[in-house]
């Protein structure tokens, strides 16, 4: 089996990535931090705050290479210089000009940007219109200020240490005051906080106190003694945290797999290989390659479930609530339909599209982190019902799927006439496409309706041409206008083929367009930015290949959009 | 009956009767390919309205303007005519009239939501009882004597403008209300207005417009003993007088510089001035006793006596005492006089020494400030008052206290705008009266909606005001009034001659037939943070036909609904209140959704049958294992091309399923 080799591949890269001079910062990795309104390991913490201020999920320092948890480690218990490194990063090319940065420099040290007074006015600016208007549209130089404030701030956080918060509140207040950390009752604090208390308050904090300054010289001194200072730091707060509502190591343990296996960046790798193996296998249908594609797909697949698995029990809810969810559950959906359909039909073409567009679109996933987001965060109010979650959403993202394997599966066809002599060749993929198109039909047209549903019993209005689901809306009313363009004999299988690539365009607006492009409506949970030039020129592309495929086929000998004679009266043939 | 026997009856019908002709033309699939297809392009277009307009301007154009509802009226009838086209039905059919049937009755059910529900929204505070919602409606609300009239009206669809006023006639000849303005940004302005009493004090108002700062600031001036000095933040002093103040008279601050001694307190040494503007200030060095520190005391000619330790002066500049300035230049704690310079010998305090500079400003407040100075010119006759002639509208300006120190002098016209020299501000007179009184009045604020017409346009950068309509009443024996600025939510009186009309615009109004008080408001967080996990409002509801008071706990995704009970619920009689908006710095305050939707169950009836039909249709289809050649035309060309299909496909070996002539006969047979 395929999967094991990649695993251990992945482990053994792994172990070589750590770097020489760094203390080992494995110890530190498990240990339950409150961040960002749940509680997390640290190693998590680590990815999503570099991820916040860096954008990636490494730090090149004087030409070592820092992990996100030796980052955010040496930024704790070494915060000394950090303001000098270049950490922060300034994304826009004509901010960095308008407030007089370099304009080819990605990464600012925090003491450059504070230094500039163009670049605290431009951040002040925004927050007065903001202010003034909540909801005010800001400009993409606005929208980057406005990102560089919070960068600045989480900055200040981590160097003061008050970003740390691991030490949970009860523990805190043993004795001391509960007020010191801004007087929210729910929120736990970090060690620096506590330093004053030491003597005021028990001796669990004066342990921890200890403890952590223990390893902070530890890590100063001698790059051997951190991880045992560490592990003992570790071992401290979690005795000290046994009456409070502490994570469990376990509990830890998953997230802390989850986050260092990447199930989900394994799986496209494993779903490239079925791809490269059923496809360089086509010529001899019923061999062992064929079958050694199935198993890569059901491996894939299963790792995914896993990867679902643990989501779903890091954060307590359905796994598809945020724009990088979505576009992984889309490849989940798409191997899912495709090896149900497979079973029955047997034709290959199922596995093959399937294998491409869930490799791609996990790929997407994997490789853009900073508009995919794929942090796991507390959801917004609106959202937190998971039962209308896990209907609505799920049926509406599956629909997605089966819409993008009908797409896939459109596209065999449209190489298949591209590259072939006769349009005989693309045959066969017009039943498949067929296929795909009457899962994601159903499925969206149950979910546009579950979403009514949800909108009706918990807001309201049913149906009130908000953008998205005006969206989805257009979506299945092209799909339909496709479905019966054919049974009015428009066109055909190969017509059906080119509607499958053409109607993904409107599921690419309801999906990605409306919350990135539009920008508007009450969806607004899900707005982001980015990737627009991608996205369009994905467009463009589609557009471009139907047009040349319709042009080929036009000009084969037996004219491809097989209308029928009989065209006059379609309905006849209906009744 | 056999398939073949069925189309055997529906053709036959279809060419003997122009009754069922009509019927297929109407559930002709061409017809709904059109229907799909420009439904579709409409949704898409009125996304991008939305995004770049508003979401009520794309209601306006698309969703909810007639054409659009007409449009699905003709889907609606599409539909019935195609399901009628297959009668009698049969079993094969059951999927294509669910689905179909579904979508008439989903649309029927919103045709009743819309005509008969209705959808607002409701504020409550803790312990205010509510018994009325806004309306998601905008109208236009008149009242004359004895009728009131309400016209649907929502300024940002149709935006009214002096080119495209709109107008709205009222009842019964009572003439008709104009409005031909709208601004987004409303401002109350003081104003002045001609005082019928002629005892009244002579007053002008005047425009200050910065185009840099996009401000504006209306200024109104009378007079008299109160109001005739306005004081511009700081800025500058503007001031309506009798007469221009001479330029002469612009007094200099008088400076004093003394040497104090504390070893013989009376006899100061004057170093400077003193001639022309004496202080009157008697100061004194005084050495405490026992700690031996240096105090400075200075009496006033009131015989006031303030004390400075002088160490809390001595090198921290002039500080403020009344109209002077205080300042200790140096201190010598033992003095003596060397080359004709004073030195200390030590710092014991053996012949301690002060040099103070006293900075007397000048007796009347603000000349250091720049001022702005306005004198109405005199006029000769009376006749030119009433006449309105041109020194009618003439105002002397002087403007001192710039830069350049000479003042500026000039003669301005009502209108005209003259620049201050104070950054880039201007000053307008917008009116002058003989016999003034002020009054507010509502006005589009900052420069750039002057044109209230082009209001979209502007930048919201300024956005402070509120919304509101310019308009006038014409009455109905063609007396027009005045025109005036009404701001969103306030009643306002129009008059024209005689006749007086009450306005007011806004969100409709509409009554409860119970009330609803908000008992408790929760915001419960995410560990941690400041982010709100859920919103729970417990509400009170009271009256209605249920006798005793109900109290629900409406949370996120958890409405409540009154009165209570299934079948209200079921029929859509109740009213149905979601948590919709919050106010974090008051949560004594929460806004509730309110809906009330007769239609909902067609809606949720037809929504399950389309999802239902599709699944019939797609999976649960009986289909025909035989077919003929006329039922499927592709097949005729398939077969006329004289190539077996079958063998295009590679994988036969799984049957029928596969072979594309068999998909395009499944498809025919679903329906």
């Amino acid at each position: 089996m395929k999967p094991p080799f990649f695993f251990s591949l992945l482990l053994l890269c792994s172990a070589t990535a750590v770097t020489f001079a760094t203390p080992d910062v494995r110890p530190l990795e498990d240990l339950p931090i409150q961040h960002g309104g749940r509680k997390k390991p640290f190693l998590t913490f680590a990815k999503e705050t570099l991820l916040g201020i860096h954008g990636a999920t490494t730090f090149k320092d004087e030409g070592r290479k820092l992990s996100a948890a030796q980052t955010m480690a040496s930024l704790w218990f070494a915060p000394e210089g950090w303001e000098h490194k270049p950490l922060i990063r300034v994304t826009l090319k004509s901010f960095r000009q308008n407030v007089g940065l370099d304009r080819e420099r990605k990464y600012f040290s925090f003491q450059e940007l504070v230094g500039n007074p163009a670049v605290l006015a431009a951040t002040d600016a925004v927050r007065q219109k903001r202010r003034a208007d909540r909801d005010a549209k800001l400009s993409a130089d606005e929208r980057e200020a406005d990102e560089l404030a919070v960068r600045l701030a989480v900055f200040q956080t981590l160097r003061e240490g008050s970003a740390f918060t691991v030490v949970p509140r009860e523990i805190a207040q043993n004795g001391g005051d509960p007020k010191a950390s801004g007087g929210n009752p729910t929120l736990w604090a970090s060690v620096q906080s506590l330093k004053g208390e030491v003597g005021q308050s028990g001796p669990a904090v004066a342990a921890i106190v200890e403890a952590w300054e223990s390893a902070k010289k530890a890590w100063v001194s001698s790059a051997d003694a951190f991880p045992g200072a560490a592990k003992r730091f570790a071992a401290t707060l979690r005795q000290a945290s046994s009456g409070a509502d502490y994570p469990s190591a376990q509990v830890m343990a998953l997230e802390h797999l989850y986050t260092t296996m990447q199930p989900h960046r394994i799986a496209w790798m494993v779903y490239a290989a079925a791809a490269a193996v059923l496809i360089f296998t086509a010529k001899s249908p019923r061999s062992r390659a064929y079958a050694l594609g199935w198993g890569l797909m059901i491996a894939g697949f299963a790792l995914q479930a896993f990867g679902f698995y643990c989501r779903v029990a890091i954060a307590g809810r359905p796994p598809v609530t945020n724009m990088y969810e979505t576009v992984i559950w889309v490849g989940f959906g798409v191997v899912l339909f495709a090896i149900i359909l497979e079973a029955f039909h047997r034709n290959r073409y199922f596995l093959v599209a399937a294998a491409v567009a869930a490799m791609l679109s996990l790929f997407v996933a994997d490789t853009q982190p900073v508009i995919l987001d794929p942090t796991i965060n507390p959801l917004m109010p609106v959202l937190r019902d998971n039962f209308w979650l896990a209907t609505h959403v799920i049926t509406v993202v599956s629909s997605y799927a089966a819409f993008l394997l009908a797409l896939a599966l459109g596209h065999i066809a449209v190489f298949k006439v591209l590259f072939g002599r006769s349009t005989e060749a693309a045959k066969p993929l017009y039943q498949p496409v067929y296929r795909a198109i009457q899962i994601g039909v159903l499925l969206l047209a149950v979910g546009v309706v579950l979403g009514a549903f949800w909108a009706n019993y918990s807001w309201g209005r049913f149906w009130d041409w908000d953008p998205k689901e005006t969206w989805a809306l257009v979506a299945l009313l092209s799909y339909l206008f496709i479905l019966h363009g054919r049974i009015a004999g428009w066109w055909s299988g190969f017509g059906l083929s080119i509607g499958a690539i053409l109607g993904f365009q409107t599921v690419l607006m309801a999906w990605y367009g409306v919350n990135f492009i539009l920008g508007t409506g009450l969806h607004s949970y899900g707005f982001g930015s980015g990737g627009v030039s991608y996205a369009v020129g994905f467009v463009i592309f589609e557009v471009v290949l139907v047009g040349i495929a319709i042009l080929k086929a036009s000009r084969m000998k037996r004219p491809l959009i097989d209308a029928p004679p009989s065209r006059k009266k379609p309905e006849e043939v209906l009744v | 009956m056999t398939k073949a026997e069925h189309r055997k009856i529906v053709e036959t019908r279809r060419r003997n009767s122009n009754f069922w002709k009509i019927i297929h033309w109407l559930g002709s699939l061409h017809l709904a390919m059109i229907l799909l297809a420009t439904i579709a392009i409409a949704c898409a277009v009125a996304t991008v309205i939305e995004a770049e307009f508003s979401t009520r301007v794309a209601q306006a154009y698309v969703y909810k303007a007639p054409w659009f509802t007409l449009w699905l009226g003709v889907l609606m009838v599409n539909l019935f005519a195609v399901t009628l086209t297959r009668w009698p039905w049969q079993r094969r059919h059951a999927g294509f009239i669910i689905t179909h049937y579904g979508i008439i009755v989903l649309l029927i059910g919103a045709v009743v939501g819309q005509k008969l529900g209705f959808e607002g929204s409701v504020r409550l505070f803790k312990g205010q009882p509510a018994s009325q919602i806004v309306d998601r409606q905008k109208v236009l609300h008149a009242r004359t004597l004895d009728r009131a009239a309400i016209f649907p009206f929502d300024p940002e669809i149709t935006p009214p403008s002096e080119q495209r006023p709109c107008s709205f006639r009222l009842p019964e000849l009572e003439g008709r209300i104009v409005i031909d303005g709208h601004s987004k940004n409303l401002v109350s302005m003081p104003v002045v207005f001609a005082a019928p009493d002629s005892s009244a004090p002579p007053g002008i108002s005047l425009a200050l417009e910065s185009k840099r700062l996009k401000q504006k600031v209306t200024v109104a001036l009378l007079n008299d003993a109160n109001r005739h000095t306005f004081d511009f933040s700081g800025l500058a002093t503007i001031r309506l007088r009798d007469a221009l103040p001479p330029a002469e008279l612009q007094a200099q601050p008088a400076v004093e510089t003394l040497v104090v001694f504390a070893r013989s307190p009376e006899t100061p040494v004057v170093v400077h001035g003193g001639a022309n503007a004496p202080s009157g200030l008697d100061v004194r060095l005084v050495m405490d006793e026992t700690d031996k520190t240096p105090t400075l005391a200075i009496r006033k000619t009131d015989g006031v006596t303030t004390a400075f330790p002088l160490d809390r002066l001595l090198g921290k500049g002039p500080v403020r005492m009344n109209s002077t300035l205080v300042e200790v230049l140096e201190y010598w704690p033992a003095m003596e006089i060397i080359d004709g310079k004073p030195v200390s010998m030590s710092k014991e305090p053996s012949n301690p020494a002060a040099a103070v500079r006293l900075t007397t400003l000048p007796p009347r407040e603000g000349m250091l400030r720049p001022a702005l100075d306005f004198a109405l010119r005199t006029v000769t006759n009376q006749n030119e008052v009433a006449g309105g002639g041109p020194h009618a509208r003439q105002v002397d300006y002087q403007i001192t206290g710039l830069a350049g120190g000479q003042p500026l002098r000039g003669t301005v016209n009502i209108g005209q705008s003259i620049a201050t020299g104070w950054a880039d501000w201007t000053f307008t007179v917008t009116a002058v009266e003989r016999h003034a009184q002020v009054r507010s009045r509502w006005e589009p604020a900052g420069t750039e909606i002057a044109n209230p017409g082009s209001a979209g346009t502007a930048g919201n950068a300024a956005l402070t005001g509120i919304h509101g309509l310019r308009m006038r009443y014409v009455a109905g024996d063609g007396t027009e009034g005045e025109r005036l600025w009404v701001p969103g939510g306030e009643t306002v009186f129009l008059s024209a001659g005689n006749r007086v009309v009450r306005v007011a615009h806004g969100n409709a109004i509409r009554p409860l037939p119970f009330s609803l008080e908000l008992l408790n408001f929760e915001v419960p967080r995410d560990e941690g943070t400041e982010q709100p996990a859920d919103f729970r409002a417990t509400v009170r509801f009271t009256g209605g036909q249920t006798p005793h008071a109900y109290e629900a706990l409406i949370r996120m995704n958890h409405p409540g609904s009154y009165p209570p009970g299934l079948w209200g619920q079921v029929s859509g009689q109740t009213y149905k209140f979601s948590q919709a908006q919050w106010n974090p710095e008051n949560l004594n305050e929460t806004t509730l959704q309110v809906l009330h939707d007769p239609g909902w169950l067609l809606k949720w009836i037809g929504s399950l049958m389309i999802c239902a039909g599709i699944t019939i249709l797609f999976y649960f289809t009986p289909r025909s294992r035989k077919t003929t050649e006329a039922n499927v035309p592709h097949n005729a060309v398939a077969n006329a091309s004289g190539r077996p299909l079958a063998a295009a496909a590679p994988t036969t070996a799984r049957g029928t399923l596969l072979q594309p002539a068999e998909s395009k006969h499944e498809t025919s047979v679903l329906f």
